[in-house]
């Protein structure tokens, strides 16, 4: 018996180690990409991942405005007996090919050179000599501009002189590359961000960014799902997507009143990358969103079966009066409408991604900045500012700023599915329920400068109910944003109105301009 | 075998010698004291704290040598048992003025601790011993919340007051106060037990939810001090990883300065100190 039972436990330990390693991390598809039939929900799903990468084989597109990370290096040396190579001597950071880096040329700064950084896995593409501008070792993309990063094997750097090295490869060439050819190694930035992510982020965001990690049920609100290419505190108009600088500022700063910590202590290298692979995985999520948009009219699981149904008839319609040659069979319908879908498939993904691509791109994006300065902050200010308050926030806000206006009450009708929501109260693009700010707990979730303030009365909250104010208080441009500073103005009052009358604080100063705006209780 | 205890009871002496000795040059000290490019090199960057090191000192010092002397005198009388065999054992009923040494003597070395560190304790903690300047006038207010370290200065000129005033200025995860001066922090929590931890400043103290609890140190050393959460917090305990920045009281002042420019960017005004993303 002893026996047995000692056998079963050590069967039993055996059984678990494999279970022991860490899961593999994938990429989750979007739930509508579920519903798609399954034909054409696997063909998206192969092109997401054709164009992306899974986390562990992250693909740099370089369609996509991501500043990916590059490093600029020439061969210095090959085997000259070898008829292809798999490592050569090369030299980072030399002034590279002569005719296309005239514009890094201009920032008067030195190319970066990867000293000890561990380049396994990244693309090479090569800009001059037999192999620039060809896809011979690209792994056969469709075209060119696409690198699957798993190019580089090794790097190895001199001791003595930190620019030159050997640099091995997966792949063998054949012939190898002459010397003085110069390439680019792309991809540093999204290989350390993935890091990053992992280390930082990945436990409330999720590993594909949709604000499904681990700990995210145990948050309120709940951590942001980047998919929709959505984001709440930035800079830009509403329709635009943020800034680098925005996203930098929301993970310096951290979001007070949310479980957003600050991650200040970030080096310089690490916040960028982080912000590259954020952007990144965005556009990942929202280029999934856009295709299945196209297709889930007609693709979705139930339209397409009855789609077959129909068609089915019509042929065998078709086929009695002889105006098809074939007998149409359920089988054969199904495979016509996929491969329409197919055939569609590579031009929607073509445009998408342009849509993609322009939607962030910096130039495309416009900053919001006002047109006048700040209104002083004088009682006079905060009084028209409150008179705007009471006429366009107080419903939401509260007269008070409690964020307990009456809509809190009131039924919402979903944008998507125009049906009102079951439970009365605000929700935003997300489906979560959200309330309107406390104004008298002086948190400000997307900053607390004024212009922050200003930005987010002027142009709204993206994906919440919270809409833009521009132009709504004056036609005059100007006047219309002196008048949105004077809103700014009793906005940062309103803790301190509170507290004045509830404290009986004596300060003079408020109790003035409590005296001199329309009672608040 | 015969002289396996003896053996075993003199090897841990041995033992602790060895590790106390290397130590220091194995980083298992005082933050920074195996790295010879350190701000601190184990050293405390606050005079209060050199009195707590001395206290610390002066405990290993007894602990170590009555370890040492302990298992000495146990490994040889073991040793002697072993080799002398055959002999008779002494028979004791114990002596009574041997317990009544070994009673006094501990109490009165716990007695001297207690009474000798008092002096510390009284400057660390009590706050009628705090050094008046910095008790007039706290630098900062810094409350811990999951999970990171809100920090709130009074504007340029005026006090902390208890409760936020308009023109207060904030940061997060980065304190910054003036070198060679006491300063104080008022201490808070947001929501559950924190602990101010700031090792290489030998400054440690527990924030409690609806508890302001001041906090004094004098920085001696301009430089960078980590600043981490020392209570288990949560899941996020890990991310509470702050800074503090000493710095000589001009350059203090200018950053109060800066960051009541950058707090009041209106976008439009004093372009220069706006940041990055208005480009
Ligand atoms: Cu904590």
């Amino acid at each position: 018996m002893r026996v047995l039972q000692l056998l079963i436990l050590t069967l039993a330990f055996a059984a678990c180690l494999p279970g022991c390693d860490p899961p593999e991390s994938t990429f989750v598809y979007n739930t509508k990409t579920e519903e798609l039939t399954r034909d054409v929900g696997s063909a998206v799903k192969e092109r997401l991942d054709g164009d992306f990468g899974s986390p562990k084989n992250s693909v740099a597109w370089l369609r996509m405005p991501v500043d990916y990370g590059t490093f600029k290096g020439e061969v210095v040396e090959v085997d000259e007996d070898a008829s292809s190579a798999y490592q050569f001597r090369v030299k980072f950071g030399s002034n590279g090919d002569e005719e296309t880096d005239g514009e890094d040329e201009e920032d008067g700064q030195a190319s970066p050179t990867p000293g000890e950084m561990n380049l396994a896995g990244l693309a090479i593409i090569w800009k001059s000599g037999d192999y620039a501008g060809g896809s011979q070792i690209d792994g056969g993309k469709r075209d060119g501009e696409k690198l699957a990063t798993l190019q580089v094997a090794a790097w190895s750097k001199d001791e003595e002189n930190g620019e030159e090295g050997l640099l091995s490869l997966r792949q063998l060439m054949d012939p190898p590359p002459a010397v003085g050819d110069t390439f680019e190694i792309v991809g540093h930035k999204l290989s350390f961000g993935r890091q990053l992510y992992a280390a930082h982020c990945q436990h409330c965001h999720g590993t594909s960014g949709d604000g499904a990690g681990p700990t995210a049920e145990y948050l309120n609100p709940r951590p942001r799902d980047y998919r929709p290419g959505k984001f709440k505190f930035q800079s830009t108009l509403k329709t635009n997507r943020p800034t680098d600088g925005d996203l930098q500022r929301i993970i310096k700063k951290g979001i007070p009143g949310t479980y957003m910590p600050s991650f200040l202590l970030l080096e310089d290298d690490e916040m960028d990358s982080i912000v590259q692979y954020v952007k990144w995985l965005s556009m990942r999520g929202e280029y999934e969103i856009k295709l299945v948009t196209q297709l889930y009219f007609d693709y979705e699981k139930v339209v397409f079966d009855e789609a077959v149904e129909s068609a089915l008839e019509d042929g065998l319609e078709e086929f009695e009066d002889g105006t098809r040659d074939e007998k149409p069979t359920k089988r054969s319908i199904q495979d016509e409408l996929i491969e329409t879908a197919n055939a569609d498939l590579p031009d929607i993904a073509e445009q998408e991604s342009n849509v993609l691509k322009d939607a962030w791109t910096k130039e495309n994006m416009t900053v919001v900045v006002p047109l006048v300065a700040r209104t002083p902050d004088t009682a006079e200010s905060r009084a028209r500012g409150r008179v705007l308050y009471v006429q366009n926030c107080a419903a939401c806000h509260g007269a008070t700023g409690r964020g307990d206006g009456e809509q809190v009450n009131a039924y919402m009708v979903n944008d998507q599915t125009r049906e009102k929501y079951p439970e009365p109260g605000l929700f935003d693009d997300w489906g979560q329920s959200i309330k309107p700010r406390n104004l008298t707990r002086g948190i400000y979730r997307g900053g607390r400068r004024p212009i922050d303030l200003f930005r987010r009365v002027f142009e709204g909250i993206n994906g919440t109910p919270m809409p833009p104010f521009k132009g709504k208080f004056d036609n005059d441009k100007k006047i219309n944003d002196a008048r949105t500073w004077d809103l700014v103005n009793y906005i940062y009052h309103i803790p301190f109105e509170s507290r004045g009358k509830s404290a009986g604080d004596s300060a003079t100063k408020h109790g003035r301009t409590a005296a001199s705006t329309p009672s608040t209780r | 075998m015969r002289y396996f205890w003896a053996a075993f009871f003199m090897f841990w002496p041995i033992v602790a010698i060895v590790i106390f000795t290397i130590s220091p040059a194995m980083n298992w000290w005082f933050p920074g004291a195996g790295d010879p490019d350190s701000l601190t090199k184990g050293q405390s960057m606050t005079p209060l704290g050199v009195d707590i090191d001395n206290l610390f000192y002066l405990i290993l010092i007894i602990t170590s040598v009555v370890f040492v002397l302990t298992h000495i005198a146990l490994g040889y009388v073991l040793f002697r048992g072993a080799r002398d065999e055959g002999k008779k054992a002494l028979f004791s009923h114990g002596s009574h003025a041997l317990e009544v040494m070994w009673t006094i003597v501990p109490t009165g070395i716990l007695i001297f601790i207690s009474l000798y560190q008092l002096d510390v304790w009284r400057k660390f903690r009590v706050m009628s011993s705090f050094p008046e300047a910095a008790v007039e006038a706290p630098v900062a207010e810094v409350t811990a919340r999951q999970f990171e370290w809100r920090i709130r200065y009074p504007a340029p000129g005026k006090k902390l007051q208890l409760k936020p005033q308009p023109d207060d200025l904030y940061t997060v995860n980065d304190l910054h106060v003036p070198t060679n001066r006491p300063v104080m922090i008022q201490l808070r929590s947001e929501d559950v037990q924190h602990s101010f931890f700031a090792p290489q400043l030998r400054v440690k103290q527990d924030a409690l939810p609806g508890q302001v609890i001041p906090v004094w140190f004098e920085v001696t050393q301009a430089g960078h001090y980590q600043l981490t959460c020392a209570e288990l917090c949560g899941w996020g305990h890990y991310k509470m990883k702050a800074r503090i920045v000493a710095e000589p009281q001009t350059q203090f002042g200018k950053y109060l300065h800066d960051l009541r420019n950058e707090q009041n960017d209106d976008g439009v005004q004093d372009k220069k100190s706006g940041d990055a993303d208005d480009e």
